[in-house]
């Protein structure tokens, strides 16, 4: 029995595919899937193409202008076609027990609108905090880089271990790099808001508070094609107001409120007299629900200053906790076998991924989708919590303790959907400048113990540490010029809990003079015979 | 109904896939000691050929492969892959050689042969960068992940002064016989790194370490386990900004390769060779004090051979 693939099925098989993935590309760990096409699998995603075109424009980042003309022609199927957090809330409202049975809502125009308003307000005064954290995209990347990363680190390592009974290798273990456990409330809590929503009510996140569902819906009111009710053959069974889980459908006039319609097409499908179907609009106003106030929207608000304030609150309250962690740290640490690392450091600015140029165009562009913090190989960017400012939060930086930059890697820059982290080539980005050395002499074992050591500049991949003669030993000295800032010498460093070398972020990057060594010809062996 | 399905698919085809893999080969529970000594040389030096030819003539000058390596027993190659770079930098073993290494194994009998390096840039880069990792699958061995601490067991050292104890690679404990490949490298903190040095990459927590008398580690972890047979690269040799050198004008043409089973005697030969003597090695020293092997080359029965 063949059927002709309806609307709603073509849209289901799409967003199951690309959500699948999409859901890859942000837990995978293997570089599995070239930067390509990682970049063409998000070239569509609204908010980060907006971003990079507004950032660095070009070509790759005409995405949103594609999804502008398409919701301009049939609305807003960015929603339910590629939205990835839309599509998690379809899901999960499927999850329920019972087929879900949804009402038409009133709309919220005034909440929505007034929260689009406040993000576009600040985005151009240079905060991104409140897009990052409201802005689908990024919601969704945090949660599969945040959350379901680590379950598919953990379900990966589950099977290393049973193959592991079989000699076989392979398949490898990885380790997960804890991200701060402030960040992951946030995520969270969002997480948890979003889902109980959809569950309840179906996409109202997105009628009501995301600022890409309401910059759309001020396209799609004058979409060119518009799902209609052909009033005569309608028989108002009230079906189509079941399934939509936009809650846009109005019996009381027979009318579909499209600028909240997330084209699912759930509509048409329970329509037994097909009695909806895409018009022409012809310019024609559709006839808009008026407003009206909704006591719901003002705890909405409430909520969200609630939230401000308490992020605020915990930022504060850490700082607090952290320093008092870190003046223990020395102390409590048991019976300490060397004084050496027991001097503090302070790091003068945190240090950003190559490619981000500078600290301000970084924190105005990055949108902590964790895109880089799953694909960087050698787990060095971590979401940040308070390092590179409290309204920075989750935005990744250098995290040292974790690793360090790669020296001939440069997948954060080819994978950065915004344009926060541009693309660099390998010859450039060996030269970027992220930050500079600097030795604390005080804390090194081979000052403190008389011991060789050595590891900081066993790893520098520019010999910015040279050991140098010393009392009989070998002692680091530093050339911060041609400094890149990896961070290798700091993550190699044996001392604790501070390090006795470390990298200072510049707030702007520099470009790192090269080394003298330099040449592409090795040289001619003088040993004519055996030295023994 | 559908997800449950899939699951218990998933899960059946999972277990198949494991019994396969079983049928396919259990490691070994005997060990077999490797046969050691009976042959003429203490040491065998090479100089003037290619990686490869060089190996064929020091092994011969051995006594052969089969010597070290007897039918059905598992083998641990162990090469230097702790950096990502090309292989024309020296910072990496030559990959053609560690291929050809492990064909031979292979080609005597070796049930299994492993690689793996706990490496010091990121590992599956290396790996792949350092071209062992195509080098080594193409010539029928395996590279093994040593990328967390999962892969490490902890061993303890009764002989050593300052490391006692020591998360080794679980290949270094189940395998049958462990042949080490260095490369001679300059090296910023103890001067060179050859045979003993390449020993931190089957260990996991190196920064104890660095903590605690590097060089009596180093000499130390010898005491616990030496290999059966250590095979020095030095044909590309970098002789300045080492261990990872900056570029190739860091990279002197030795062409040369050394092989013995004194791990202390390889090193020293070594050592001369990259213009160094043995006893201002720290660490090659104290492992000659400590009677792990012998670094007076003159009391040694070395073969020298000019190719």
């Amino acid at each position: 029995m063949l059927k002709r693939l309806s609307l709603k099925n073509l849209r289901r098989i799409i967003a199951a595919v690309y959500l699948a993935l999409f859901t890859f590309i942000f837990i995978d760990f293997s570089e599995n899937f070239s930067s390509g096409f990682i970049n063409g699998l998000l070239y569509l995603q609204f908010t980060p193409s907006l971003l990079k075109f507004l950032k660095v424009g070009g070509l790759i980042a005409t995405g949103f202008i594609v999804v502008l003309l398409l919701t301009l022609l049939f609305g807003r199927a960015y929603c339910s076609f590629l939205c990835p957090l839309g599509i998690l809330q379809d899901i999960m409202a499927r999850l329920r027990a019972k087929r879900p049975r949804y009402k038409y809502l009133k709309p919220r125009n005034i909440v929505r609108y007034a929260i689009l308003t406040i993000v576009v307000v600040l985005t151009i005064a240079g905060s991104l905090f409140m897009l990052y954290l409201l802005d689908p995209y990024s919601i969704a990347g945090r949660i599969f880089s945040d959350f379901v990363r680590p379950a598919y680190y953990g379900v990966n390592n589950f099977f290393v271990m049973i193959l592991g009974f079989f000699n076989s290798y392979a398949f490898h273990h990885v380790d997960f790099k804890p991200i701060p456990w402030q960040g992951m409330a946030i995520t969270g809590a969002v997480v948890a808001v979003i889902g109980f929503m959809a569950w309840k009510w179906g996409r109202l996140y997105c009628n009501s508070i995301c600022p890409v569902g309401a910059f759309l819906s001020l396209i799609s009111r004058y979409s060119l094609f518009r799902l209609k009710i052909d009033e005569k053959s309608c028989i108002a069974c009230n079906r189509c107001v079941r399934d939509c889980k936009a809650g846009c459908i109005s019996l009381k006039d027979k009318s579909i409120d499209f600028s909240r319609c997330v084209a699912c097409y759930n509509c048409m499908d329970s329509c037994r007299e097909g009695s909806i179907s895409y018009q022409l609009a012809f310019g024609r106003k559709s006839s808009d629900v008026p407003v009206e106030t909704d006591p719901t929207r003002r705890s909405f608000v409430t909520t969200f200053a609630g939230m401000l304030i308490g992020l605020a609150a915990m930022g504060w309250a850490d700082k607090l906790f952290a320093q008092r962690r870190i003046r223990n740290r020395g102390v409590n640490q048991g019976p300490q076998v060397s004084a050496a690392g027991s001097k503090p450091n302070r790091r003068s600015a945190p240090i950003t991924p190559p490619g981000s140029y500078n600290h301000d165009d970084y924190r105005n562009t990055c949108t902590a989708c964790h895109l880089c913090v799953t694909a960087c190989p050698s787990h060095v960017l971590q979401p940040s919590f308070n390092e590179l400012g409290i309204f920075s939060m989750l935005q990744p930086h250098m995290d040292f303790r974790s690793g360090f930059c790669n020296y001939e890697c440069t997948k954060c820059s080819e994978v950065c959907p915004t344009g926060a982290i541009r693309l660099l080539d390998l010859e450039t980005k060996k030269r970027t400048q992220i930050g500079k050395v600097v030795f604390h002499r005080g804390n090194c074992i081979v000052r403190v113990d008389r011991t060789e050591c050595g590891a900081c500049s066993e790893h520098c991949p520019t010999k910015a540490v040279q050991m140098v003669p010393w009392q009989g030993l070998l002692i680091p000295e530093v050339n911060p010029e041609i400094c890149i800032g990896c961070g290798a010498c700091e993550h190699a460093c044996p001392t604790e809990p501070y390090k006795a070398i470390y990298v200072n972020g510049n707030p702007v990057h520099q470009v790192a003079k090269m080394h003298e060594s330099i040449g592409n010809r090795p040289k001619e062996s003088e040993l004519d015979d055996f030295p023994f | 109904m559908k997800r449950r399905d899939f699951l218990k698919k998933g899960l059946g085809a999972g277990l198949m896939a494991g019994a396969l893999l079983k049928v396919g080969g259990v490691g070994s529970v005997a060990k077999g000691s490797p046969a050691a000594s009976d042959s003429a040389f203490d040491l065998v030096a090479v100089m003037g050929g290619e990686p490869v030819p060089m190996f064929d003539k020091a092994i011969a000058a051995m006594g052969g492969l089969g010597r070290f390596v007897k039918k059905g027993q598992s083998v641990l190659v162990k090469p230097n892959i702790g950096w990502d770079t090309a292989p024309e930098l020296g910072g990496n073993t030559n990959p053609r050689l560690v291929a050809h290494i492990v064909k031979q194994c292979l080609r005597v009998g070796a049930k299994e042969v492993y690689v793996f390096d706990n490496t010091c840039d990121n590992w599956s880069r290396c790996y792949a960068n350092s071209g062992i990792e195509d080098a080594v699958k193409g010539a029928g061995g395996k590279v093994v992940p040593a990328n967390t601490e999962n892969y490490f067991k902890p061993v303890s050292i009764p002989n050593g002064k300052r490391l006692k104890e020591a998360k080794v690679h679980e290949l270094v404990l189940s395998c049958d016989v462990f042949i080490n490949v260095p490369i001679l490298k300059h090296h910023s903190s103890t001067k060179v790194t050859i045979s003993m040095k390449n020993l931190m990459g089957i260990v996991w927590d190196r920064r104890y370490w660095h903590k605690n008398d590097l060089h009596q580690c180093i000499a130390d972890f010898v005491t616990w386990r030496k290999p059966d047979l250590n095979v020095v690269d030095a044909y590309r040799v970098i002789t300045r900004n080492g261990p990872r050198g900056v570029s190739q004008a860091d990279v002197v043409m030795k062409k040369s390769l050394l092989m013995s089973t004194d791990i202390v005697a390889a090193d020293a030969a070594a050592a001369k060779i990259f213009g160094v003597e043995p006893c201002e090695v720290p660490h090659i020293k104290i492992a000659h004090e400590m009677g792990v092997g012998n670094m007076n080359l003159d009391e040694l029965n070395i073969e020298r051979i000019r190719m």
